[in-house]
């Protein structure tokens, strides 16, 4: 059969590259004055070889490869960012507009502050889309091949499929000790990194590049984190963080200090020269000049974004008296349980689970009470046996009967979120009894799947029941209704889940209905959210910033569970909630403190 | 229709070199049918064999769903790294008959005449066509400071003589393959025909505007400073050394050339054997390249030129 290729290297031998060694060996530098020039010596060998072994190509496809050589080039040498037009075509696929500030702070970036920069817009304003097109930028330039992505390991993942959707940019998340070295662009989670194994090993290498997502954990200079991350050998640097500083001044400068040494000069000079007190800046205009040398921070509103809003309808589920004797048995079982093992042990988890849970549904409660079984020998427990068996019996559900009501007014797609996946397929069973096309979307299905389940959302299914875990990084703009049918006790996984549809790209208000059961716990988590927090309106900027800084001994979870155990009646309850609101409230003011106004203008 | 012609002629010429046509269904979209072999080099392995149509305009992409080939388009990068990869080292050759024999015989004549030094006649005993070898690199030049542009240089080197000169011809009028004739024997390995143009990119370089190194150079100085006053007082001395260092690495202005790829090319000589017939007689040759237009000759009836098997 005639070739398809008449060619001397066919195409599908992968051809050759003079400089296909990912490392070229160079001349020793030689001096000309104000620069030096070096040259390949690798080309050289390889050339000498290839006529040597008389490995001469079509003279036709070499002048094609030639013009292939001119048209790239001319593609490197721009005036404006090559990313620009490289990511036209995916960014119509999958629905990306990047704002102007967006793009205005990657040209800062990389014209201004030559790749050093704080990327301290506030929150919602797209950092991450920022630091993408920079480092897309960079590889196209042909400046950036070994790059290190930092960030909270609750990120890595959203950090991966947004490089993956909407750069095209393919990242390894790190697994084990070698990816260090032989991945290119890596995500990995900052205290893992910052482990001595790791360390040593990062230490090493000679990164092009380094971008620390949640950079205000590296305020303090006398902390591992911020140690370790000012030993890595990079060449370009972003660090992104909505919170650059809170209420010290030194924190401003160990950041920009990090980044480029020097910018500030040293402690005691821009003590001197800067700090009238820890929270209150002297010389505010030359210190402005200097941070806005290194630093970018976008503001909601005027010349940036205007998010559409969030429209909040509370849903009273009253729960039938079955319902509400078997609450009210599990909710006086933990209660009982916990006093005696006490609020700082280990076993308290499951039992906060198991309250969350029966906020849900009895089948996810059921569930966990099968699973407690099953770690102890039955006869050990017969309360548990017992309230096993009435979750079991109970074959009603209220909370899926109003859902069902509340569904008959949706004309459009509707996400519906609960936190378990034995509620989850509760939803999808009745739903789709009722006549309802649904899809289930949760942390088991593969990144593919997840991707089809999307489309198939997109384009089919009417309904989508998720749990959370495992949506970070999928967004759903087309649609604008979710319904929580259980409320997550921590805000953060409440602001993701609204804000897998209000962001950037959602031109429709937000509707949100929250569906809560009256006399359960339930309704003291709304009230906390709703009533005192307002998280379901407003979009809570730095929300972990603020629970960062009220430095809880324990998690947001365990510090509900604390105040449901330790009160009885139902005002202690919200005495200590507004308390405990009021420190968030409190915590959400501090971190906006004056030393930041010295960051919006520059 | 706003047509980026380099593009489309790189496109084109790309499919004609795989002995496929693109058909214009419609005005301004083109179809082209991808076998297996070529879909996989362009998609990746689970590529399959298609109807590719394509277009170079942005509305007819929209309008008519083709792909659009475009400046920084995903379709034209894949056709780039394709045909990037295809040739690494050629040779052509500059065959005979693209020149006038008859107005270079005259030419040379005339212009031996001329630099006589009373009247003399000169006649022509016989021609000799042969062939120079030349070593002709294509370089990427690469100026990296905090950015980096790249340019390409292409420069040649001749194998016999070790002259260095661009190439004045269009290489679009080299036929690929050795020439069939006798080529002159290289005096110059490879290697020292690599060095010499090195040497002559660097002296080329050396006289080059150095604005940018200039720039770059009090950047990376300002820089410098900065790092020194955040050490001023202290007692890592070390550490500041080693900064200051990666400072130098990463952003002292520098150059870095390398090939990208290279081609032997055979460039025609004309070789004469003359007699001057003026106040004395005598036989000589003179040899005329069509690239420089030097006229050079040598008094003993032999020619440098020796038949080589040119393969």
């Amino acid at each position: 059969m005639e070739s398809l290729f008449p060619l001397t290297v066919p195409l599908l031998s992968g051809g050759r590259e003079l400089q296909s060694d990912p490392k070229p060996e160079y001349s020793e530098p030689i001096s000309l004055g104000k620069f030096s020039v070096q040259f390949s010596q690798h080309g050289l060998k390889r050339l000498v070889q290839e006529i040597r072994q008389r490995r001469f190509d079509d003279w036709e496809w070499f002048l094609l490869a030639l013009k292939g050589d001119e048209l790239s080039l001319t593609e490197r040498n721009p005036t404006k960012l090559l990313a620009l037009e490289h990511l036209a075509d995916l960014w119509k696929k999958v629905g990306v507009i990047p704002y102007p500030h967006q793009i205005k702070t990657a040209e800062r970036a990389i014209n201004e502050m030559r790749g050093q920069a704080i990327l301290a817009d506030e929150v919602g304003l797209g950092k991450t889309i920022e630091a993408g097109l920079i480092l897309k930028e960079y590889i196209l330039r042909g400046l950036v091949r070994k790059c290190l992505i930092l960030t909270p390991a609750s990120l890595a993942w959203q950090w991966y499929s947004e490089l993956y959707e909407k750069f095209n940019i393919i990242a390894g998340i790190q697994r084990t000790k070698w990816d260090w070295t032989y991945s290119d662009i890596l995500i990995a989670s900052l205290d893992t990194a910052k482990r001595a194994e790791h360390a040593s090993i990062i230490h090493e290498i000679q990164y092009d590049m380094l971008i620390i997502d949640e950079a205000h954990k590296l305020r303090n200079s006398s902390t591992a984190a911020f140690k370790f991350v000012d030993r890595i050998q990079k060449k370009f640097c972003l660090m992104l963080t909505a919170t650059p500083v809170q209420n010290d001044l030194k924190e401003l400068y160990n950041l920009i200090s990090l980044l480029k040494p020097g910018q500030l000069g040293s402690y005691r000079s821009f003590r001197a020269k800067f700090m009238q007190d820890k929270r209150t800046a002297k010389n505010p205009e030359e210190l402005r000049t200097l941070l806005s040398q290194v630093l970018i921070r976008n503001k909601r509103g005027e010349g940036t974004v205007q998010f559409t809003k969030r429209i909040v309808h509370p849903i009273v589920v009253t729960l039938s008296p079955a319902e509400q004797d078997l609450y009210n048995e599990i909710t006086a079982f933990i209660r009982a349980v916990a006093r005696r093992v006490g609020t700082s042990s280990n076993l308290i988890l499951p039992l906060i689970t198991l309250q969350r849970e029966v906020c849900s549904s009895f089948f996810a409660a059921g569930m966990t009470l099968q699973k407690m079984l099953e770690k102890q020998l039955p006869e050990a427990n017969p309360v548990l046996v017992q309230l096993l068996e009435r979750a079991v019996q109970i074959r009603h559900n209220s909370k899926c009967d109003i859902l069902e009501q509340l569904m008959a007014t949706f004309t459009d797609k509707v996400i519906i979120f609960t936190e378990y996946r034995a509620t989850q397929d509760y939803i999808r069973y009745r739903l789709q009894q009722a006549g309802y096309t649904t899809v289930g979307f949760d942390g088991r299905l593969s990144r593919g799947k997840k991707e089809w389940i999307k489309q198939q959302f997109a384009n089919q299914a009417q309904v989508m029941v998720s749990t959370e875990t495992g949506g970070e990084g999928l967004n759903f703009q087309f649609c604008n209704t979710i319904v929580n049918f259980d409320l997550p006790w921590n805000p953060m996984r409440l602001e993701q889940r609204i804000g897998r549809v209000h962001r950037l790209g959602q031109t429709r208000d937000v509707h949100i209905y929250n569906l809560v059961t009256e006399h359960t716990i339930e309704e003291h988590i709304m009230y906390l959210l709703h009533k005192k927090i307002n998280m379901f309106q407003e979009i809570i900027g730095e929300l972990d910033a603020i629970l960062l800084h009220l430095k809880l001994d324990r998690s947001f979870e365990s510090e509900l569970m604390r105040i449901f155990l330790e009160n009885d009646e139902k005002e202690e309850i919200r005495r200590e909630l507004d308390k405990f609101g009021e420190r968030i409230l409190q915590g959400k003011q501090q971190i906006r403190s004056p030393i930041m106004d010295l960051l919006e203008e520059g | 229709m706003n047509v980026d012609k380099n593009t489309a002629e790189l496109v084109f010429t790309f499919f004609r070199l795989l002995r496929k046509e693109p058909l214009e269904i419609r005005r301004g979209i083109w179809q082209v049918f991808l076998d297996e072999a070529l879909a996989k080099e362009l998609d990746g392995w689970r590529a399959k064999e298609r109807l590719f149509q394509f277009t170079f305009d942005r509305k007819l992409a929209d309008a008519y769903g083709a792909e659009l080939i475009t400046s920084g388009s995903y379709r034209l990068d894949t056709i780039l790294q394709a045909v990037q990869k295809q040739a690494l080292l050629s040779r052509a050759h500059l065959p005979h008959d693209r020149f006038h024999e008859p107005s270079i015989r005259a030419s040379m004549v005339q212009r031996l005449s001329g630099s006589a030094q009373y009247p003399t006649r000169f006649y022509v005993l016989n021609l000799e066509r042969s062939f120079s070898p030349y070593l002709w690199i294509v370089f990427q030049i690469s100026r990296i400071t905090h950015h980096r542009r790249d340019t390409l240089y292409s420069i040649s080197v001749h194998l016999c003589t070790g002259r260095v000169t661009p190439l004045p011809i269009s290489t679009q009028l080299f036929v690929g393959g050795p020439p069939f004739g006798p080529v002159q024997r290289r005096v110059l390995s490879y290697k020292q025909a690599y060095n010499k143009l090195c040497r002559h990119i660097g002296e080329e370089l050396a006289v080059q505007d150095q604005t940018w190194a200039e720039e770059a150079h009090e950047a990376l100085e300002a820089e410098q400073r900065k790092l020194a006053s955040f050490f001023e007082g202290s007692m890592r001395q070390d550490e500041l050394a080693a900064r200051q260092r990666a400072l130098v690495e990463n952003y002292a202005p520098r150059v870095l050339v390398q090939p990208m790829r290279g081609a032997l090319l055979y460039v025609p000589n004309f070789c004469y054997k003359l007699m001057e017939v003026g106040q004395t007689e005598r036989v000589f040759h003179a040899t005329y390249d069509p690239l420089t237009h030097e006229v050079t000759s040598t008094e003993r009836d032999q020619s440098s030129a020796k038949r080589s098997s040119s393969s």
